[in-house]
C-alpha cells in the first residue's frame, strides 16, 4: 500500500465512520470508543504516511492508485474525463481545470501530524466529557467530529485549489454544526451564526481570488497558478495585491488573528471542550497553512514577497498585542483562552510574515524565522489544547467557566492544577518548556531583523510586552481556578475521568519533553520548510549540538540555549534549598486565616479573578469622544437591520402596473360592451352602417 | 428507443385518465406505480441515448410545411438532464403527496379529492415531459401552455377565492409570456418556414434579435422575473408538493429551458443582447433578495428564493451570450442543482406545515426538539440552496463565479459584486432563518408537532442524498452539451 493510498484511506474511513456514528448516537459512551477507535487507526497510518514522506521525499498520487484494491483494470484514466496523459489526476472536473490531485509534502505532513494528534487527544478526552451535556443522543457531536477530522485532513493533503476551497468548506460547515451543538442557549447560536457567516464571506473572498488565477492560467493545479501568478506579477502587480490581499484576508479570517477573527472569542467558549481544543489547537493552524501554501510556495519570491510579508508580520504584531492584553480582562475561562489563541497566532504570523518578507534579503533571518514561527505553532497547538481540555476539566468538575466563581481546586484536581500549570507556563513562554524555544528564536529574528528593518525592533518590544501580559493572565487563570479556598461544591469524585487525565497528561509531557530536547523537532522542521527554497544548511543556522541550540544569526554566535544545562542547574538549587531548608528545620504551625478581626466567610473576602491587576487594566482603557470601554479590543453594535415598508412597496409591480392594467381592461370592456343594448333596430343599424363601410372598402382597394 | 420515449410521453397521461375516478388508497397505488414507471422509462431513456442527439420525427401538418415532420420526438444531454429531474422529482412528489393529502394534515386537511389531484399531476409530467422532448418550437409551445393550464388548476386546487385568484393570476401573467413566444413563432416560421431549433441562426440579425427578445419575454414571463414575477410568491396558495414540484423544480424550468435551448445552439446573438439578460437576472436577483427580508411566511420566502435562483440560470445564459462558456454551463447545472435543492426545502416547510399547521416563521421555533430529521433536512437544504460544499449548488455557484470572473471588464464586475453580496445575504438570512425556526425554545406552535410518516421522510432522505449526488449526474450531461 503507497503512502497516498494509506491517506485516502484514513479520509474515506473517518467519513465512513461518521455515516455510521449517525446510528449509534445513543450509545454514548460506545459511540465515543468507536470514534476513538477510529481516530487511533488514523493516527497510526497518517503517522506512517509522514513518516514516508519525510524518509522518500513528497508523495503523490500515481496511475496504479487502485491497484490495490483489485481493481487494476480501473485505473487513474477511466476516472478521468479530460485530462491530459501526463496528469495524475484521481478525478476531473469535465470543461473545467480542477483535478482531485492527491500529494503530500513536508509541510502537509508537518500539519498533518498536528491534526492527528491533537484529534486522537481531543477524542479521547470527549468520550467521558460529553457526559457533561447529559443528552439522550450524541448524533449532533460524533458524525459532524469525524467530517472536521476528515475534512482537515483532506485540506492539507491537496494539491489543487478547487478541491482545496471544497474541503475548506465543508470543515467549516463541519465546526459550524460542533460550535452551535448547544443549542438551547441563545449565545452559542449567535456565536455559530458569526463563526459561519464570517468564514464564508472570507472564503468567498477567496474563491474570487483564485477564480482570477484559474481564468488567466486555465488551471487550479497548485504547480499551473505558480506561474499563473508568476506571470501576473510581471504583468499587473496591481491585480496581483489584490489577488493576494483576497488571499490574505480569507486565511486570516481563519486563522483567527485581529481583526478579521472576532468570531474567535465567542465560537471557542461556544464549542464542547474537546472541539474548543481543536478549533484553537489546529483548525486556526489551517488558516497559516494556507497562508504559507500561498505566500511562500506558490507566490514566486519577487518585491511582493517583502511587501506581503512585512504586512502579515504587521497583522501578527498587532494581533499579539490586541489578543493578550484583552485576554487580561476575561473573567470566563475559555474566552480568556480564546484570546490567548488569538495573541499566540499572533506571533506565529508575526514570525513567519517575516519569514516570507526576508526570504530575498537574509536567507538565514528567513529559515529560522519560518522555524520560529512553525515550532510556535506545534507548541501552541500543544499548550492550547491541554489549556482548553483543562477548562473542559474544571468545567465538568464545578459546572461553571466563570473564574470569579471557582476556586481552590487544587486538591480535587491534582491533575488537572499540574497539567494546567505546565501549560500555562508553557503559553507564557517560560523556560524550559517548550513555548520558551519557539518565542526565544522569535525574539532573536525580530531583534536582529530589526538591524536591517528597525520596525522589527518595535515588533520584538511588543512581543516582549505581549509575553509579560500573557504570563499575568496564566497565573490569573491558575490562581483563580485553583488556589484559594474552595468556593464552590464541586462534585464528589476527586478528579476527572481516568481518559481525560490521561489526555491531559500527554499533552502536559508533550509540552516538557519538547522543551527539553528541542533539535529534533528543529530538524524536522527545518527538513519541513527547505525543500525547493535556498535556505543555509540546519548546522550553518542552528549549530550541530543534538542537546540544545546555538543560534548564528548574527557575526558569529548571536545566542545559545541549551535546557538540559538549565534543568541541571534548577534541581542543583532546588536540591540545595531543600537541604537547606531541612537543616533549619524550622517549626512549621497551621492556622486559621486572620480576616482583621472581623468574621468573614473565605468566600466573602475572596480575591477574585476580576481584582487581580486593576490599574493596569484601567490604564489600558479606550476613550474616543463620548465612547469609553475597558481595554482595547473594539466592541462595536451588531447594526440593527430596520427595513422601510415602502421599500417593499417600490417593487409591488401589482400595484401599479398589472391591477391598473386589468382595471383599465375591463373597464374598457364594459364601455364597449355598452353597445350591446338589446334593441334589434340599432343591430340592424350597425349591420347597415358595417355593410357600407365594407364596400366603400373594397372599392377604394379595387381602385388601387 | 423509439418505444421508450413515446412510452415515456404515454404513461403519465395515461396515469392521469386512470387516476381520475379513483379514490383513497387506490388512488395512491396507482400514482406510485405510474411514477415509478416514468422514472425507469427516463432513466432507460438517458442511459441508452447515444452521444449525439436523437431525433424521431413522427409526422406534419400539411398545410404548416416545414420541410420535414413537424411532431417528433427528440432527446439531447439538455433534454436528457431536463427528464431526469422531472420524473424523479416527480415521483418523489408524487409518492410525498400520497401522505401529505390526508385528513391529518394540519395545514389543510383534505378527506377526497385524490382522483382530481392525480389527474392534474399527472398531466402535468406528461406535458413537461413532452416540452423537453419537443424537437421544435411549436411542438414545445403546445406543451408550454398545457403547463400553465396544470399549473392553474393545481394552484386553486383547495378551492376558495383566494386561491382561484391567485391561480388566475399565474395563468395570466405566464400567458402573457406565451404571447410573446407565439408572436415570435410566427416571425421564425415566415422568415424561415421552419420550426427547427437551429432556424434561428438562418434569420436576418435584426429578426434574430427581434424573436429572441419575443422568447425572453415568455421566458421571464414563466420563470417569474421582473417584471412578472408577483405571480410566484401568490402561487404558494397551492398544496405544497405542487409548490415543490411545479413551482420549484420543473414548471419555471420551463423558461429557462427555453433560453437554454436557444442560447446552446450557435445562433450568434450580439453582445449587448448578453448584457441585458444579465443586467435583468441582476436586477431580478437584488430585487428578490431584498424582499427576503420582509417575508414572514415560509412559503413565499421560498418562492422569492426560487425566483433568485431562476435568476442566477439566466445570468448563465447571460453570460454564455456575453462569451463565457464557463457561465453558461454554470447556469444550466444550476438547473438540476437547484431543483433537488429547492424541492427538499419546500417538501421540509410542507412537513413543517403538516405537522403545525403553521408557516409563520415569528410563530415557530425550537422545532428540532420535536422534528429532527426534518430539522436535518431543512439544514441540508438550506446549505444546498446557498451554496455551502459538499452540497450541489457550489458548483454551479462556482463556475457561475468564474463566468463573472471570465468575462471581465466593467461588466464583469458590475455583475460580479452584486452575485457575491447577494450569495452571502442569502446564506446570512437562511443561516438565521433555520437557526431560529428549528434552534432555542419550542414555541406553542410547535409543541405537537413530530417527525412525518415513513412516505415523507423517505422522501426527504432520498433528496437529501440528491443534494450532494446531483452536480455528479448533471456535469457529464452539461459537458456534452458544450462539446
Amino acid at each position: 500500500m503507497t503512502p497516498i493510498q494509506g491517506y485516502a484511506a484514513v479520509i474515506l474511513l473517518l467519513l465512513l465512520g461518521a455515516f455510521v456514528s449517525l446510528f449509534i448516537g445513543r450509545q454514548q459512551r460506545f459511540a465515543g470508543y468507536f470514534c476513538f477507535g477510529l481516530v487511533l487507526v488514523s493516527t497510526v497510518v497518517l503517522g506512517w504516511v509522514v513518516l514516508q514522506v519525510y524518509v522518500h521525499g513528497p508523495q503523490e498520487a500515481r496511475e496504479s492508485f487502485f491497484w490495490v484494491m483489485g481493481l487494476s483494470e480501473f485505473k487513474g484514466e477511466a476516472l478521468c474525463m479530460t485530462c491530459h496523459s501526463s496528469s495524475r489526476a484521481l478525478f476531473s472536473v469535465p470543461g473545467f481545470g480542477a483535478s482531485l490531485i492527491l500529494r503530500i509534502d513536508h509541510l502537509s505532513g508537518f500539519f498533518l501530524l498536528i491534526i492527528a494528534g491533537v484529534g486522537l487527544l481531543s477524542s479521547l478526552f470527549s468520550i467521558r466529557y460529553m457526559e457533561h451535556y447529559r443528552r439522550e443522543s450524541l448524533v449532533g457531536f460524533y458524525p459532524p467530529f469525524l467530517v472536521f477530522l476528515a475534512s482537515m485532513i483532506a485540506v492539507a493533503g491537496m494539491a489543487d485549489l478547487f478541491f482545496f476551497f471544497l474541503f475548506w468548506e465543508v470543515m467549516t460547515l463541519a465546526s459550524y454544526a460542533l460550535v452551535i451543538f448547544e443549542r438551547e442557549r441563545q449565545e452559542n447560536l449567535r456565536a455559530g451564526f458569526k463563526y459561519f457567516l464570517m468564514t464564508h464571506a472570507a472564503t468567498a473572498c477567496m474563491f474570487l481570488a483564485g477564480i482570477m488565477l484559474y481564468v488567466r492560467g486555465g488551471s487550479f493545479s497548485f504547480d499551473v497558478l505558480r506561474s499563473t501568478l508568476g506571470q501576473l506579477v510581471q504583468e499587473n502587480p496591481g491585480l496581483a495585491h489584490l489577488v493576494l490581499a483576497l488571499f490574505f484576508l480569507g486565511f486570516a479570517t481563519k486563522a483567527g488573528i485581529f481583526p478579521f477573527g472576532d468570531w474567535l472569542p465567542d465560537a471557542h467558549p461556544a464549542a464542547p471542550s474537546g472541539i474548543s481544543a481543536l478549533l484553537s489547537g489546529v483548525m486556526i493552524k489551517m488558516g497559516v497553512y494556507g497562508m504559507l501554501r500561498v505566500f511562500l510556495l506558490i507566490l514566486p519570491s519577487s518585491y511582493l514577497t517583502t511587501t506581503w510579508g512585512g504586512i502579515i508580520a504587521f497583522f501578527g504584531t498587532l494581533s499579539l498585542f490586541v489578543g493578550s492584553l484583552t485576554a487580561l480582562y476575561q473573567g470566563d475561562s475559555k474566552r480568556l483562552l480564546a484570546f490567548h489563541s488569538m495573541g499566540q497566532i499572533g506571533y506565529v504570523l508575526l514570525a513567519i510574515g517575516m519569514g516570507i518578507a526576508f526570504r530575498r534579503v537574509n536567507p538565514a533571518i528567513s529559515a529560522v524565522a519560518l522555524i520560529a514561527g512553525l515550532f510556535h505553532l506545534l507548541n501552541h497547538a500543544q499548550f492550547k489544547s491541554l489549556l482548553f481540555l483543562n477548562a473542559g476539566s474544571l468545567l465538568y468538575v464545578a459546572g461553571t467557566r466563570n473564574l470569579n466563581a471557582l476556586g481552590g481546586l487544587l486538591r480535587r484536581m491534582p491533575w488537572t492544577a499540574v497539567t494546567a500549570l505546565v501549560g500555562g507556563l508553557a503559553l507564557a513562554g517560560i523556560p524550559p518548556l517548550n513555548g520558551f524555544t519557539s518565542k526565544w528564536l522569535i525574539y532573536q529574528v525580530t531583534i536582529l531583523g530589526g538591524l536591517d528593518r528597525p520596525v522589527y525592533v518595535l515588533y520584538a518590544l511588543l512581543a516582549f510586552f505581549g509575553s509579560a501580559v500573557t504570563l499575568a493572565s496564566v497565573l490569573k487563570f491558575i490562581t483563580a481556578a485553583f488556589l484559594g479556598h474552595p468556593s464552590l461544591q464541586a462534585r464528589e469524585t476527586v478528579d476527572v475521568p481516568w481518559s481525560m487525565r490521561i489526555a491531559q497528561c500527554c499533552l502536559g509531557a508533550l509540552c516538557v519533553l519538547m522543551g527539553l530536547f528541542p533539535v529534533p523537532v528543529l530538524r524536522l522542521l527545518y527538513q519541513a520548510i527547505s525543500p525547493g527554497l535556498a535556505f543555509p544548511a540546519y548546522e550553518a543556522l542552528f549549530g550541530g549540538s543534538i542537546w540544545g541550540v546555538t543560534s548564528n544569526l548574527g557575526e558569529g554566535m548571536a545566542a545559545a540555549w541549551n535546557p538540559l544545562v538549565m534543568v541541571a542547574a534548577l534541581l542543583a538549587c532546588l536540591a540545595l534549598s531543600a537541604l537547606i531548608y531541612r537543616l533549619g528545620a524550622a517549626p512549621v504551625r497551621q492556622t486559621a486565616l486572620w480576616y482583621c478581626g472581623e468574621a468573614h466567610r473565605p468566600q466573602e473576602v475572596k480575591f477574585s479573578a476580576h481584582s487581580l491587576y486593576l490599574p493596569f487594566k484601567h490604564l489600558f482603557s479606550l476613550r474616543v469622544g463620548s465612547y469609553e470601554q475597558e481595554g482595547v479590543y473594539p466592541v462595536l453594535p451588531i447594526p440593527r437591520l430596520k427595513l422601510r415598508v415602502d421599500l417593499a412597496r417600490a417593487f409591488d409591480v401589482d400595484r401599479y402596473l398589472f391591477r391598473p392594467a386589468v382595471r383599465w381592461a375591463m373597464g374598457f370592456m364594459e364601455r364597449f360592451s355598452r353597445l350591446h343594448v338589446g334593441i334589434p333596430q340599432v343591430y340592424v343599424a350597425w349591420m347597415v352602417i358595417g355593410a357600407l363601410m365594407a364596400i366603400l372598402i373594397l372599392f377604394a382597394f379595387s381602385r388601387v | 428507443m423509439l418505444l421508450i420515449l413515446v412510452a415515456l410521453l404515454m404513461v403519465p397521461f395515461a396515469g392521469a385518465f386512470l387516476a381520475t375516478p379513483t379514490r383513497g388508497r387506490d388512488s395512491d397505488t396507482l400514482a406510485i406505480l405510474t411514477s415509478g414507471f416514468t422514472v425507469a422509462l427516463a432513466v432507460m431513456a438517458v442511459l441508452m441515448r447515444p452521444r449525439a442527439s436523437l431525433v424521431f420525427p413522427l409526422y406534419g401538418i400539411p398545410w404548416l410545411p416545414q420541410g420535414g415532420p413537424l411532431f417528433g420526438l427528440f432527446l439531447d444531454p439538455l433534454s436528457s438532464m431536463m427528464v431526469i429531474i422531472i420524473s424523479v422529482i416527480g415521483f418523489l412528489v408524487i409518492l410525498y403527496s400520497t401522505a401529505y393529502l390526508s385528513p391529518r394534515n394540519l395545514d389543510h386537511a383534505l378527506a377526497d379529492g385524490k382522483g382530481r389531484y392525480f389527474l392534474w399531476m399527472f398531466l402535468f409530467v406528461g406535458s413537461m415531459l413532452g416540452l423537453v422532448l419537443s424537437p421544435n418550437f411549436l411542438q414545445m409551445f403546445i406543451f408550454w401552455e398545457l403547463t400553465s393550464i396544470c399549473s392553474w388548476a393545481l394552484i386553486s386546487f383547495y378551492g376558495g377565492e383566494k386561491r382561484l385568484a391567485a391561480g388566475f393570476k399565474a395563468l395570466l401573467l405566464t400567458n402573457l409570456g406565451g404571447i410573446g413566444f407565439m408572436v415570435a413563432l410566427v416571425i421564425l416560421y415566415v422568415s424561415t418556414h421552419s420550426f427547427a431549433f437551429d432556424a434561428m441562426q438562418r434569420l436576418e440579425p435584426q429578426t434574430r434579435v427581434t424573436v429572441f427578445l419575443l422568447f425572453l419575454l415568455a421566458a421571464w414571463a414563466k420563470a417569474a422575473q421582473i417584471p412578472f414575477f408577483t405571480w410566484l410568491p401568490d402561487a404558494m396558495e397551492a398544496p405544497t408538493p405542487v409548490s415543490a414540484y411545479l413551482h420549484a423544480a420543473a414548471m419555471v424550468k420551463a423558461g429557462v429551458y427555453l433560453i437554454a435551448r436557444i442560447v446552446i445552439t450557435p445562433a450568434s446573438l450580439p453582445w449587448w443582447i448578453g448584457l441585458v439578460v444579465a443586467a435583468a437576472a441582476v436586477l431580478t436577483m437584488l430585487m428578490a433578495c431584498l424582499l427576503f427580508f420582509y417575508q414572514d411566511d415560509l412559503k413565499r420566502l421560498l418562492a422569492y428564493s426560487t425566483i433568485t435562483h431562476l435568476s442566477y440560470i439566466l445570468l448563465g445564459a447571460g453570460l454564455g451570450i456575453l462569451g463565457s462558456a464557463t457561465g453558461m454551463i454554470g447556469g444550466i447545472l444550476h438547473i438540476i442543482n437547484h431543483a433537488f435543492a429547492k424541492a427538499l426545502l419546500f417538501l421540509t416547510v410542507g412537513a413543517i406545515a403538516y405537522a403545525t399547521g403553521v408557516k409563520s416563521i415569528r410563530e415557530l421555533s425550537g422545532l428540532s426538539h420535536r422534528m429532527p430529521l426534518v430539522s436535518l433536512a431543512f439544514f441540508v437544504g438550506i446549505l444546498s440552496v446557498t451554496g455551502v460544499p459538499p452540497f450541489s449548488t457550489f458548483w454551479s455557484k462556482f463556475f457561475l463565479l468564474t463566468g463573472a470572473v471570465d468575462v471581465g471588464g466593467n461588466v464583469g464586475l458590475l455583475i460580479l459584486i452584486p452575485f457575491v453580496l447577494e450569495v452571502i445575504v442569502a446564506f446570512a438570512w437562511f443561516l438565521r432563518l433555520g437557526q431560529q425556526v428549528f434552534f432555542g425554545e419550542v414555541s406553542k406552535a410547535a409543541a405537537g408537532a413530530s417527525d412525518p410518516s415513513f412516505a415523507m421522510s423517505a422522501v426527504l432522505v432520498i433528496l437529501m442524498v440528491f443534494c450532494v449526488l446531483a452536480p455528479f449526474i448533471g456535469l457529464p450531461l452539461v459537458h456534452q452539451i458544450t462539446h
